[in-house]
């Protein structure tokens, strides 16, 4: 066995064990008002066990037949049916099911990855697709669980990516998972995922300025600021990084940089959602100032690149009103009227939504690397036994494919 | 230089006026009309043969124009027309015209046309339309109050012009002009249509809009203005209650929220009608997106005259945790608070509804505040044209009445 098997056996002991410890628990960034509230933090002692129980057993048959069904290539099957099997045995016994849960499918999936450790990235999609299922549904006790295990089956990938490819797969996987939690929406548990997955690929530029965003929501105003100058350092044009960078200068009214910056990106380059925000916060911040003719003179400029967007005309119609120059004020305000803007979302929203756009393209690799892998899967199904036996947990786990606890892991809690 | 004399003529007009709910300010010339005909040639810039036929220059003209341009031996790509150095439109192809509303005042107008031929050349021409001079004006700014009555909150319906007390500066005032009733109204109904309202929201507010329209009164008009962080869709005035809402069929909600911006939009469009100006506003009040702020908006609503009613469609407090990339909580705290400050100023009122299906009695309630307002008018004894807020406090017995109207304007 070479080394590297080693250490990707003495990490799957420790997957196993993870799994089978129960998840410290916390809720969704932003649950639904009345939905089903996670429970607080909980902890059980883990049987000494060479078989599981009988509650765990039939769990893991049923669990069996939803890796079957994943192996087979269907994963929105295997994830509806994960879903309503985790919402059955969480009905039937609230008190013990996540126990019962996690021994079932942490013995399986301890099972598979033996077999084929390649076969993590299709499990790991398919457990972050959980976290969404329960979500969705408001089933948010059922959440931290199905969490916990993507969680370890990508700290397993971490620990056995070697090449330089394994490591960006295991970022893709990581910014994938950021950007569907971002769909929840769990915004501070997205920015670790994401944290964690710009370790492992720095030069990913979109997911530097994905993480910003999330920073600048949480008030960590140096550590976005770092992560911006970040990519300008390494691509001076980036317009976005530039965009968002000129907006978090303080004092950027009288700031002459800022104003610089905007007019740079409203007047040059592409006539996109950038060049419209910095045009208009130009124009939002020269109305400030309460000098309505450079206003005036500046939307003019900016109206021939933007004819259809009606906040540049009614800010138009505002400072030609304020300036007293009422005829030319209703001009605007009916030519205001008239305009129809594009359809799909305004400048100003695509600027302040959660930035899952810019995450995209990982998540896209990640899921087509996650197909290409099932045969792995399907091999390690297909070499398991029908319900293993849980693994015994290990005395001491300190070395580092193998940590000792759930804040060892990379990443921490699910708000 | 003489002091200006208010002649009987000058107060007969300006009283036949209020009663026709004429505008706000009457503007008398006293001696004769003399239109300074200073012609200014046409100006050909940076090209040959581009002329602006009509209108013709030096000649003074108001409302709308069509103006009419030969592009000469070139036709151009693209022609823009520019109006006192806003763009007001262009166009591409032949005839080269454009009609252009420039408004009734009495102001210089330029009009500037840019042809920019198919090589990329660009040529100019422009046209300057004077003021007509006016050697000596009177202005005589009639205010006007729509007051709004109530007597242990049933409308207080039987009160008469002797009951009323009007203070400007704490100067009591002469009445000069007194209506109650069936005043004619012309409203803006500015209903928030981003996303929140998909669905049956939308449908509700419109059936709403739908039922104020249909009780309104044969002089009333309203246009609908849907708006979300851009206008999604607008229909003309009109006292049509179908036609209001014509054209509107699967219009969808969608987009984030510029309250602000749309208020102040409301307010510009409503700035040419003549009478009881108003504003109802359908939105949660939150704002996202805009550019204006809403102490922007409060400038132009108090110049505006304009009653801004606003039916709240929310039942959380003004101090919910919002914040947005835009503003933080105590900004958006703020914005909230001004809207409702400035509808309180205006002589309106906030309506709060927690459920969509409400909106349709929300705008019933306003229908009949309105219809039950009392509109007082007077010349202010101090005005000096100076800019200056004046104040306004009105009086009246019997007591137990509760009076609603505007606080001051600004003495422009």
């Amino acid at each position: 066995m070479s080394g590297r098997s080693q250490c990707g056996s003495a990490a799957l002991v420790a997957l196993c064990a993870l799994a089978l410890s129960a998840p410290s628990v916390v809720a969704a960034d932003e649950p639904a008002a009345g939905a089903e509230r996670p429970p607080t933090a909980q902890s059980f002692a883990l049987p000494d066990p060479v078989e599981l129980p009988p509650q765990a057993q039939e769990l893991a048959a049923r669990y069996r037949e939803v890796f079957r069904t994943l192996a087979g290539g269907d994963r929105a099957a295997a994830v509806g049916r994960a879903a309503e099997l985790e919402a059955q045995a969480l009905a039937a016994n609230p008190g013990r099911a996540t126990e019962w849960l996690t021994l079932a499918d942490g013995s399986l999936l301890g099972a598979y990855l033996q077999a084929r450790p390649d076969c993590a990235l299709p499990l790991v999609v398919f457990y972050q697709r959980l976290v969404l299922a329960h979500a969705a549904r408001g089933r948010y006790r059922l959440v931290p669980r199905a969490l916990h295990v993507a969680d370890q089956l990508l700290a397993q990938m971490t620990l056995t990516a070697t090449t330089q490819a394994e490591r960006r797969l295991t970022a893709d996987a990581y910014t994938g998972f950021a950007a569907e939690l971002l769909t929840i929406p769990a915004p501070t548990r997205a920015a670790e995922m994401l944290s964690v997955g710009l370790e492992l690929a720095p030069d990913d530029f979109d997911g530097n300025i994905a993480l910003a965003i999330l920073l600048l929501r949480d008030r960590r105003t140096n550590d976005a600021e770092s992560r911006l100058d970040r990519v300008l350092k390494a691509q001076p044009g980036n317009r976005e990084a530039r965009l968002r960078r000129a907006l978090m200068r303080p004092g950027f009214s009288a700031d002459g940089r800022t104003a610089q910056e905007l007019e740079k990106l409203a007047i040059g380059g592409e006539s996109d959602w950038i060049a419209l925000v910095a045009a208009q916060e130009r124009v939002r911040r020269l109305l400030a100032t309460g000098d309505y003719d450079k206003s005036i003179a500046f939307m003019n400029r900016v109206l021939e690149r933007f004819p259809g967007d009606s906040s540049l005309r009614v800010a138009l119609a505002f400072a030609a009103a304020r300036s007293s120059h009422r005829a030319e004020a209703y001009l605007a305000a009916k030519t205001a009227l008239a305009t129809r803007a594009a359809a799909g979302e305004g400048a100003r929203r695509i600027f302040a939504e959660l930035p899952i756009r810019l995450l995209q393209q990982q998540t896209t690799r990640a899921l087509s690397s996650a197909d290409a892998r099932t045969p792995s899967l399907a091999a390690a199904f297909a070499l398991s036994p029908a319900v293993p036996p849980a693994p015994a947990v290990p005395a001491a786990p300190a070395s580092p494919a193998a940590p000792a606890t759930i804040s060892s892991a990379p990443v921490g809690r699910f708000r | 230089m003489t002091p200006p004399r208010y002649t009987p003529l000058a107060r007969t007009l300006a009283a036949v006026a209020c009663a026709l709910l004429a505008p706000l300010a009457l503007r008398l010339a006293e001696t004769e009309l003399a239109a300074q005909t200073a012609p200014r040639p046409p100006v050909a810039a940076g090209g040959v043969g581009l002329t602006i036929v009509s209108p013709p220059a030096g000649q003074p003209a108001f409302g709308t124009l069509d103006v009419v341009v030969d592009p000469g031996a070139t036709a151009p790509r693209r022609l823009e027309f520019w109006f006192n150095g806003i763009k007001a439109g262009e166009v591409t192809r032949a005839p080269w015209q454009l009609a252009i509303d420039t408004g009734e005042e009495n102001i210089e107008r330029r009009l500037r046309v840019v042809a920019t031929d198919p090589g990329g050349q660009r040529r100019e021409a422009e046209v300057v339309l004077p003021s007509i001079h006016v050697d000596d004006e009177l202005d005589l700014p009639l205010q006007q109050l729509y007051i709004t009555a109530t007597c242990e909150g049933r409308p207080a319906a039987d009160l008469k012009r002797r009951d009323f007390d009007v203070f400007d500066m704490e100067h009591k005032q002469d009445i000069v002009t007194f209506e109650h009733g069936d005043i004619p109204l012309t409203a803006v109904l500015l209903i928030d249509s981003s996303v929140s309202m998909v669905g049956p929201p939308l449908r509700a507010a419109l059936a709403g809009a739908h039922s104020f329209a249909a009780g309104m009164a044969e002089l009333d008009e309203a246009m609908l203005l849907l708006f979300s962080d851009r206008v999604v869709a607008s229909t003309p005035f009109t006292a049509d209650p179908d036609r209001l809402l014509a054209g509107l069929d699967g219009t969808e909600a969608r987009g984030g929220s510029a309250v602000n911006d749309h208020l102040f939009l409301a307010l510009q469009l409503l700035e040419k009608r003549q009478g009881r100006r108003v504003v109802i506003l359908l939105s949660d009040g939150v704002d996202v997106e805009s550019l204006l702020s809403a102490a922007q908006v409060n400038e132009i609503a108090v110049r505006s005259q304009a009653l801004i009613y606003w039916i709240r469609a929310s039942a959380e407090p003004f101090d919910l945790l919002q914040r947005s990339a835009w503003r933080n909580v105590v900004e958006h705290s703020a914005e909230i608070r001004q809207l409702a400050a400035m509808v309180d100023a205006s002589g309106g009122r906030r309506i709060d509804i927690e459920r969509y299906e409400d909106a349709e009695g929300a705008f019933q309630q306003i229908l009949t505040e309105l219809r039950q307002q009392y509109v007082v008018g007077y010349y202010p004894k101090r005005s000096r044209h100076d800019g200056v807020w004046h104040p306004v406090r009105v009086g009246v017995e019997p007591k137990g009445v509760l009076l609603r109207t505007r606080d001051g304007y600004y003495d422009d």
